[in-house]
């Protein structure tokens, strides 16, 4: 059982944001700010991998209506957009979804830091991926 | 122009360039968050979500997505996160839009934001205010 399906299919009661005949964008019952909300595909496809282009086109669309309402109605000074593919990316329900966060100067979120490639390990990744 | 991206993506300055098609183009981090960690940004130059095009965000998506299975066949890695910061607020450094690919591996220490839950009405009354214009 997912819980976004069931929530999809009304069997759980959320605070819808937004929907249409592929997407849907509820309030997360557990904010990182008020006014998160997490944005989902009808249908159920567990990562980026498996979701068709199309489909994923009708999703980003609506993560850029929710972001852009998130802005004029709240009173924030940015957002974030997550999303995250597989458990070891802290990916809790197996139902793809994005988070669209909003974000205060102050809120005291920290954000993920980088440090430098080794000598030739940039070179030596980059091959495994590029195509 | 004297946007950072703008000159990588126009090969002014030297860039690991991942991938490229018409729309899009996907280069390394240079302070990566884990090795493989790629940014993806469209060709236009635009410094926020709310100016960028339907399409060109749809292109990083797509890009998004093809990037993602290189990295996790190349890399080997079971998984990765995506997020793109938008605003100084949000930690958005360089203003010309992007997404972040990180690759993600168990025990990698990056931890998820903490969270709570909304007291008595507090979501009924987020909700109204964000569904005013959608």
């Amino acid at each position: 059982m997912c819980v976004f399906c069931d929530i999809l299919a009304g069997k759980i009661a959320c605070s819808m944001v937004h929907e249409n005949e592929n997407v849907c964008a509820f309030l997360d019952i557990s904010p990182v700010n008020y006014g998160h909300t997490l944005v989902v595909p009808r249908k159920h496809y567990e990562n980026m991998h498996e979701i068709p282009e199309e489909v994923l086109m009708d999703v980003i669309k609506v993560v850029k209506k929710v972001a852009q309402s998130l802005k004029d109605n709240l009173d924030i000074q940015g957002f974030n957009i997550f999303q995250n593919n597989g458990i070891v990316a802290g990916q809790v329900v197996p139902h793809l979804h994005f988070h669209v966060i909003p974000r205060n100067d102050k809120d005291g979120l920290k954000h993920w830091t980088g440090g430098r490639y080794g000598d030739g390990d940039e070179l030596e990744i980059l091959n495994k991926i590029k195509f | 122009m004297d946007c950072i991206f703008c000159k990588i993506i126009n090969q002014d300055i030297p860039g690991y360039k991942v991938y490229e098609n018409d729309k899009v183009v996907a280069f390394f981090d240079i302070l990566p968050i884990s090795p493989g960690h790629t940014i993806i940004a469209p060709k236009n130059h635009v410094a926020d979500l709310e100016d960028l095009s339907e399409a060109d965000f749809s292109a990083m998506a797509i890009a998004v997505k093809k990037i993602g299975k290189a990295v996790m066949e190349g890399l080997g890695v079971k998984g990765y996160s995506l997020f793109l910061d938008n605003k100084s607020a949000a930690n958005q450094h360089v203003p010309h839009v992007h997404f972040h690919l990180v690759p993600r591996e168990e025990g990698d220490g990056l931890e998820r934001w903490p969270s709570s839950g909304y007291g008595e009405g507090e979501a009924e009354d987020c909700l109204q205010k964000i569904k005013a214009n959608l």
